[in-house]
Order: C-alpha cells, then structure tokens, then sequence
C-alpha cells in the first residue's frame, strides 16, 4: 500500500530489498554500487578522515545487509541505508572522543557589526533556476575556513548540514533520517549555517 | 523614535529568516524583493547575507567521493567474513553447551557418588554402634 508512494527508483529499491531478503546476493551488490558513493561522501564528511570513511561505509553496508529485515518498506532506502551511515559516524567520532554533543550558543552576536556593504547590483534575483546569488564568488581560504568549521560544528549540525547541502535533502528527509522532526532538523540546520556564518567573521 | 527602533528591528528579524530561507533555496520572488531593498538600507543585514552566501557556495562545493573499484568486493568480502564470525560464534557457543552439559553431568555424577558413599558409610556404621549399645546394656 505504502510502496506505491514510493517514488520509481524507491520502488526499484524496495525490489532489489526483497530479492536480498529472498538471498539474492547480487541484489544487494546492485544496491552497494548504487549508493556507495553517496554512502561515503556523507561518512567522510562527518569524520574527515578518509580510511574511517572507507571502514565505516563497509561497516554500514554490512549492518544494512544484516538488518535488512527490519527495513520498512515504508522509509526511502537511501534514507534508511544513510540514517545507519550517519549513526554509525557518529558512534565512531564518539568512540574516539571525538564527537560533539553540547552545541555552542546559538549565535545571538551572530552577525557582526562591520561596515560591510552590498551593492544592490551585487546579486541577481532568484529565478527558478537558482535561488542563491550567483555572482558571489569565494576564495580558496573562505572555502577552507567554512569547511573547516563544518568539522567543529557539533554531530547534529553537521549530520544536517551535509545531508542538505551535499545529498540536496530536504529537511524532512533529514528528519526521517536523524529521527527528529522536520522543524528540529530544520532549526538545527540554521543554528549549523549561523556558526558557520561566525566562522567568517573578520574575514567577511 | 521607540516605534521606528523597533520596526527596524523587525525588519532585521524578517531579513535574518529570509537570508535562512535563502541558504535552504526556499524562498519567493516578493522576500527576495524585501531583502534586497532591506540590504541596501542595513549594513549589518549585508555582511551577514555575504557571510551566508560564502557559507551556501563553500558547501555546494563539496563533492561526492568516489568508492574505490573494489568496494563491492570489500564489501562482499566483509558480509562472507561477518557470515562466518557469526557461525564461528554459534558454534563456540555450541561447544560452550555441551561443555558445560559434561561438566554439569560430570559433577552431579560426582555428588551421586559422594551421597551414595555417605550413605553406605552411614548404614555401614549403624549395626556396630548398635551391636555396642547392646554390650553395654546385657541387663
């Protein structure tokens, strides 16, 4: 009943799930290929080491395979498939007393009070092709710093800001995979973007 | 002046939303409109709409790793090995049990034997202490 909500590539998904369940095994190979960078990226980005990522991405494949009859068929794979990676991630930061649970306060003083000015020729209108001004470009060091402080940012902040900005997940999806509501993930997603905009300060 | 303080603060809040609705890529034509005229008028609201636009850009240039060719393999390779650690597992914890099933029969052979040779001493004893309560009593 569910599953015809399901988009096609979630319905395709929910297949290749039941031929695995059934014990086919190059079901689930097809369904590794398919998510593993995706899988990966996201992993990496939350430990920002690369082996852990590789280690912990087998390790959530592995787990989703040894899991797979508790999938609801109900849940997006791909959501189920990164809620492991990313709790597996963030077991892992923990395990090596690197994992950030007291989120800083959030940034009341989070805009700064310099002079800087925007020119209204600065940005284009948002079209339906792009909403964010295009014409703002940065350099190298702002990029670095920002990601920089992705890594400090705390798990939860993180976690959301990677699944929307590098997955493109709405915060719905995010809520279906950190298992909080919509409107959590969403406030902890602009608390994540207000630290990142500190990051800047005296820089911008 | 109280009145126009706080509809300046106002409209710095309902700036501050649109710039969030601005990094999440949701919001309308007439906000935008709002802001960029709010913009040109708050210096404040300017830096941190260009912090929040550096910050969007710097995010949407992360990109997605690429898996190494062999990671189906690895992958595979790690369910054959999880596959095994799990009967490995299941058959020391079969062995543990019938370990413990010997041990176990072993020693409740042991108490038999133990009970049975106290009560054998026990009934051995008896007829000597009342073949002396009967020497000691002739009369």
């Amino acid at each position: 009943m569910h599953s015809s909500r399901l988009s096609r590539d979630g319905r395709e998904d929910a297949r290749l799930v039941r031929e695995c369940r059934d014990g086919d095994d190059r079901a689930f190979e097809t369904l590794v290929l398919k998510y593993q960078d995706q899988v990966i990226s996201v992993v990496y980005r939350m430990v920002s080491d690369r082996e852990e990522a590789m280690d912990i991405s087998q390790e959530t494949f592995i787990k989703a395979y040894q899991g797979l009859h508790t999938f609801d068929a109900k849940m997006p794979f791909r959501a189920w498939l990164l809620k492991i990676g990313t709790n597996a991630a963030i077991d892992n930061l923990r395990r090596r007393g690197r994992g950030r649970d007291t989120p800083p306060e959030p940034a009341g003083a989070r805009r700064s009070r310099s002079q800087a000015t925007v020119s209204l020729g600065e940005f284009d209108p948002p079209g339906p092709e792009s909403e964010i001004p295009e014409n703002v470009s940065i350099s190298n060091e702002t990029a670095a710093l920002v990601h920089a402080a992705l890594g400090e940012l705390p798990d939860k902040y993180r976690a959301v800001t990677v699944l929307h900005h590098l997955e493109g997940m709405s915060y719905s999806e995010i809520g279906i995979v950190l298992g909080v509501p919509r409107n959590t993930a969403k406030t902890w997603g602009h608390r994540a973007h207000g630290l990142l905009c500190d990051a800047l300060e005296g820089v911008m | 002046v109280d009145d126009g303080l706080i509809e300046s603060q106002r409209e710095c809040l309902r700036a501050e939303h649109a710039i969030e609705d601005l990094a999440d890529g949701s919001i309308g034509r007439v906000r935008w409109m709002f802001l960029r005229r709010h913009v040109s008028e708050c210096s404040e609201c300017g830096t941190y709409l260009n912090r929040m636009s550096a910050v969007v850009e710097a995010l949407a240039d992360m990109e997605h790793l690429t898996a190494p060719e062999d990671f189906v393999a690895l992958v595979m390779a790690g369910l054959i090995g999880a596959a095994s650690r799990a009967l490995g597992e299941a058959e020391t914890e079969h062995g543990r049990r019938n370990l413990l099933i010997v041990v176990g029969a072993a020693g409740l052979g042991v108490a038999v034997a133990v009970t049975l040779a106290v009560i054998r001493w026990a009934m051995g004893k008896e007829p000597e202490e009342n073949l002396a309560i009967g020497t000691v009593q002739p009369l």
